[in-house]
């Protein structure tokens, strides 16, 4: 009871937020898309209809029928079966990189941001240097030289992705720290680690927040690219870049086998670009109480 | 005068920048697992013919000499040798470079004259029938992979309805043009061949069109959040009041002004085409820069890959270079520092 009393506001604030979502379609379209594939990647051993590596000689490259509701590959498998399975890779993907990129650029950005001096300075040169490179072809590179493998596309795409939010971090915190609160805070005494763990870092994490939504989708779009190319996950793994690569010498007989795959991947994108977007109109605080 | 210096101090910059590109390069080409001087002695090689290999590539040598060697060739012009084919990598990507060139361009041309003419439409008919399509087709061209989008034209356009061609620059039965610019369809005008520049066009198509579509929703909602944003300006409201005509009200001032963040963003569009350029070479067989360094790549040579990363950084820098000179010439309300 105590409990609730004290995160009262906090509460509050979520529960406005949850408002804010519902009153949009289309933020609610893309949390549910979300929301779905979490789901199916959490229930996939239950709910797909076959083993996703099954071999099946005697029904290869079947269109979809009631049986392989979304066709079968050159071995037979049934495709719907790998795309559920992929999803829980999918979901794996995009968290472990906007995870691992979000986690080490916001930290880095924040030591820039509030220190500055020397040490910003060699951070943010860095970051410029990384950010020289478009994103798939550092991230080519890197996987190339590390062994094609998924584990090491997805490092690959963490090496190259934050800077991004270093960037970020960095462009918040430097407007943060010349808040009047932050100035009251350092006169009555807070210690820095305090200071920027429990003041800067929780108000500048919004922007983090609403970039790492969208980047979740584009995430798991160059990962499944990487595969596509050869370079991340190797067959039989059933991610949706490399089943889409595995298609791509049957497509005049197989319509089926590139489209659903990349359908899955469509969708998830759509998703987390939708609430992504819907997620800035609402944490903005400028927008925010603009309804009430 | 303020302008050539800031041009000076950015081309400085920009060359520190290459510098610490060439040393990321230098390094993810040292992580590589394995000996290169093994890959390369092949198979049935005896010790000594590795010991002697390692020695005439310098791989004997303590590491910063390596990079500072590899610094000093890179600026000779000498990006080092494909350890399969042995041909230059400098020759190689000469060679490969205007196809990749001829794609990126026209697809930028066509990703920023689509994108800015549905924005303008969108903005002018806020909320409107015209305005929810458009948003809803460039949210859907921004959530779909590039890779599938290509299969899925492959598959209608040239499978299905059987237009147009699978891949390739060029039909089988046609001789490129003279090599002037290397561009094929430059050069097929130029000397006044008119079959080989219907069909290098009409193989341009499909690859362009895709790598278009990755892009062009980008430059269309920023076209019309600009565009609306600018409508409220005091400026706008002033003109308006002393009575100018609208097409003037429209063109000098809302879509002078509006247009300028999309300078900008042609040069981050610029990048993302760039690693849009390597899958749509792929997908359409095009023998451009990109499919090179996926074919280096996928036979373990490094080499190629490590040329091609450089001078991929280095268009996207000079690009970028180029679109803030523009913007400093177009709104002279930026202030150069």
């Amino acid at each position: 009871m105590n409990l609730l009393k004290k995160y009262e506001p906090q509460i509050r604030e979520l529960k406005f937020t949850f408002y804010l979502i519902r009153r949009s379609p289309l933020t609610l379209l893309g949390l549910s898309i979300i929301i779905a594939l979490i789901l199916v990647a959490v229930l996939a051993s239950f709910i797909s209809p076959y083993d996703p590596n099954s071999i099946d000689s005697v029904h290869r490259l079947k269109p979809p029928s009631f049986r392989h509701l979304f066709g079968t590959d050159t071995l037979g498998r049934d495709l719907l079966s790998r795309i559920i399975h992929g999803a829980r890779i999918s979901l794996v993907v995009g968290l472990v990189i906007v995870g691992l990129a979000a986690a080490v650029g916001s930290i880095l950005g924040l030591i820039a941001g509030y220190f500055g001096g020397k040490m910003g300075e060699v951070i943010m040169r860095i970051t410029d240097i990384f950010l020289a490179f478009p994103y798939l072809i550092l991230a080519m590179a890197v996987t190339a030289a590390l062994g094609p493998t998924l584990m090491n596309a997805m490092l690959a795409m963490a090496i190259v992705w934050w800077p991004m939010y270093a960037r970020l971090m960095y462009s918040e915190v430097i407007v943060i720290k010349k808040m009047l609160y932050i100035e009251a805070a350092k006169s009555i005494g807070v210690r820095k680690g305090r200071l920027l763990f429990k003041h800067i870092l929780p108000n500048s994490l919004t922007a983090v927040l609403v970039q790492g939504t969208l980047d979740f989708g584009a995430a798991i779009m160059y990962s499944a690219a990487l595969s596509f190319i050869g370079l991340g996950a190797q067959p039989p793994t059933p991610e949706w870049g490399a089943i889409i690569s595995d298609s791509r010498h049957y497509l005049m007989f197989a319509w089926w086998y590139p489209t659903f795959p990349g359908l899955a991947i469509f969708i998830t994108i759509l998703g987390t670009n939708l609430l992504g977007d819907g997620l800035r109109d609402v944490l903005d605080p400028r927008l925010r109480r603009l309804v009430e | 005068m303020k302008l050539v210096y800031y041009i000076l101090r950015r081309c400085f910059f920009l060359f520190f920048i290459m510098i610490g590109v060439t040393l990321v390069v230098f390094v993810v080409s040292r992580i590589v697992p394995g000996d290169p001087a093994l890959l390369m002695a092949g198979e049935g090689a005896t010790a000594e013919d590795i010991k002697n290999l390692r020695h005439q590539w310098g791989m004997d040598r303590p590491i910063h000499i390596q990079y500072l060697t590899y610094l000093k060739n890179l600026l000779h012009g000498n990006l080092g040798k494909s350890i399969f084919t042995a041909r230059p990598v400098l020759y190689d990507l000469k060679q490969y470079f205007p196809a990749t060139f001829e794609l990126t361009v026209l697809s930028l041309f066509l990703a920023t004259f689509f994108g800015i003419v549905s924005g303008i439409v969108s903005a002018n008919h806020k909320d409107k029938t015209v305005d929810h399509a458009n948003r809803m087709f460039s949210l859907l061209g921004l959530s779909m992979p590039i890779f599938w989008l290509g299969l899925l034209l492959l598959l209608v356009i040239h499978y299905h309805f059987g237009l147009l061609f699978a891949g390739g620059r060029l039909s089988a039965n046609l001789l490129p043009p003279k090599a002037i610019t290397g561009l094929y369809t430059v050069d097929s005008l130029i000397t006044g061949n008119w079959i080989v520049f219907k069909d290098s066009l009409l193989h341009l198509i499909l690859p362009s069109i895709c790598l278009a579509m990755s892009v062009v929703g980008r430059i269309s909602r920023m076209t019309r959040s600009s565009i609306l944003n600018v409508i409220h300006e005091n400026y706008v409201r002033t003109a308006k009041s002393k009575g100018l005509p609208d097409r003037i009200i429209n063109k000098r001032y809302i879509l002078r002004n509006a247009l300028l963040p999309i300078i900008t963003l042609i040069g981050v569009v610029f990048g993302r085409l760039l690693s849009g350029a390597v899958i749509t070479e792929i997908i359409f067989s095009w023998p451009g820069l990109g499919r090179y360094a996926v074919e280096a790549t996928m036979s373990h040579d490094f080499v190629p890959l490590m040329g091609f990363s450089v001078l991929i950084a280095f268009l996207y820098g000079i690009v970028n270079l180029i679109v803030d000179i523009l913007y400093t010439v177009f709104d002279p309300r930026v202030e150069l520092d």
